[in-house]
């Protein structure tokens, strides 16, 4: 059970460390999106599964949904694939 | 009584296991495909047989209880719900992608959507 | 006895190698070229979690965790189809804008060539 908790904790400073370095927002929305599914499995580890719904459909569900939606509206999603073709 | 136990833990685990070899295929299957066409169709894999199989384990293991009608519940969602994620994604794919000629044969009114908006492109650039 | 520690050892072992390949599966977005690669391998991850969330509701035996399963079947489709929507919609404006933009282009081109001709004519 304690390996169990080890590469999950190591699988969300994986993930944390590659939102920040990914080029696209795109990109950056999806690792959150893996992260917060992580995070809830970790809430249901430490015996709190209200938190863990709770972050299941805030984190996965509601934020990156919001995340997306903002995208479309500031039109940032086409810019990167120009920019990464110049 | 104890053998009926000793059976229900053999069969769960098994099914697992076998969930767990299907996972494992799927993500060999994903590595090793280049294109996302075929890649889409190694993680398919996953989604409808893999979580079936070790979710169907899982309910035997747990018995007859309200937790193996939640399962249940899940498992008759995904089976539904993830074909047409895969559909999705792979129209979403063929969509946005200007060369999908060269990766998979297209028919020939696509192919020629597909010339069109090349040249279209190579104007721009 | 013998058969709960029996449970228990054949649950960690299911789940350790379920999270190795929940990190594989993140490796796998992070490098994945194309939108499309991404949204996979986070589907796929989905899926992982789900089976995770099911072996720890019977490992811990309570029942109500397989509740946040049922969110998550629901959440990474709704995930799917919103994704999908919202990219094909900014990928296409962006053509056509690209492809109104060029005729502009060209009919500013045609008008400059017609008066050069009334010019020099």
């Amino acid at each position: 059970m304690q390996i169990f908790q080890y590469i999950l904790l190591g699988f969300l400073v994986v993930c944390a460390i590659s939102v920040s370095f990914s080029k696209s927002l795109l990109n950056s929305i999806l690792i959150y999106m893996s992260y917060s599914l992580i995070m809830s499995i970790i809430w249901i580890l430490l015996e709190s599964p209200d938190l863990a719904i709770t972050e299941a459909a805030v984190g996965a569900g509601v934020t990156s949904l919001l995340f997306f939606v903002t995208l479309k509206k500031i039109h940032a999603m086409g810019e990167e694939d120009k920019k990464e073709d110049e | 009584m104890q053998i009926l136990k000793w059976t229900q833990f053999i069969v769960g685990t098994g099914m697992l296991l076998f969930g767990l070899l299907t996972f494992v295929v799927q993500l060999l299957g994903v590595f090793k495909f280049k294109y996302v066409l075929n890649r889409m169709q190694a993680a398919a894999l996953g989604d409808t047989l893999g979580i079936g199989i070790s979710l169907i384990g899982l309910m035997i293991l747990s018995g007859f209880n309200f937790t193996t009608l939640k399962m249940g519940l899940v498992v008759v969602f995904l089976w539904c719900a993830s074909p047409v994620s895969s559909h999705l994604i792979s129209r979403l794919e063929a969509t946005t992608n200007p060369h999908l000629d060269n990766y998979c044969e297209v028919s020939d009114e696509v192919k020629k959507h597909l010339e069109e908006e090349n040249n279209m492109q190579k104007e721009e650039a | 006895m013998a058969l709960m520690q029996a449970h228990a050892w054949v649950f960690t072992i299911a789940l350790i190698v379920l999270a190795i390949m929940a990190v594989l599966c993140l490796i796998r977005a992070i490098i994945g070229p194309t939108i499309a690669d991404r949204l996979v391998a986070v589907n796929m991850m989905g899926t992982m979690v789900m089976v995770i969330i099911s072996i720890l509701a019977l490992r811990l035996n309570e029942g109500y965790l397989v509740d946040i399963c049922l969110i998550y079947a629901m959440i990474s489709f709704l995930a799917v189809v919103v994704l999908t929507k919202v990219y094909t919609g900014v990928y296409l404006e962006h053509r056509d804008q690209g492809r109104a933009l060029r005729e502009l282009e060209e009919k500013e081109g045609q008008e400059t060539e017609g008066e050069e001709e009334h010019a020099n004519s």
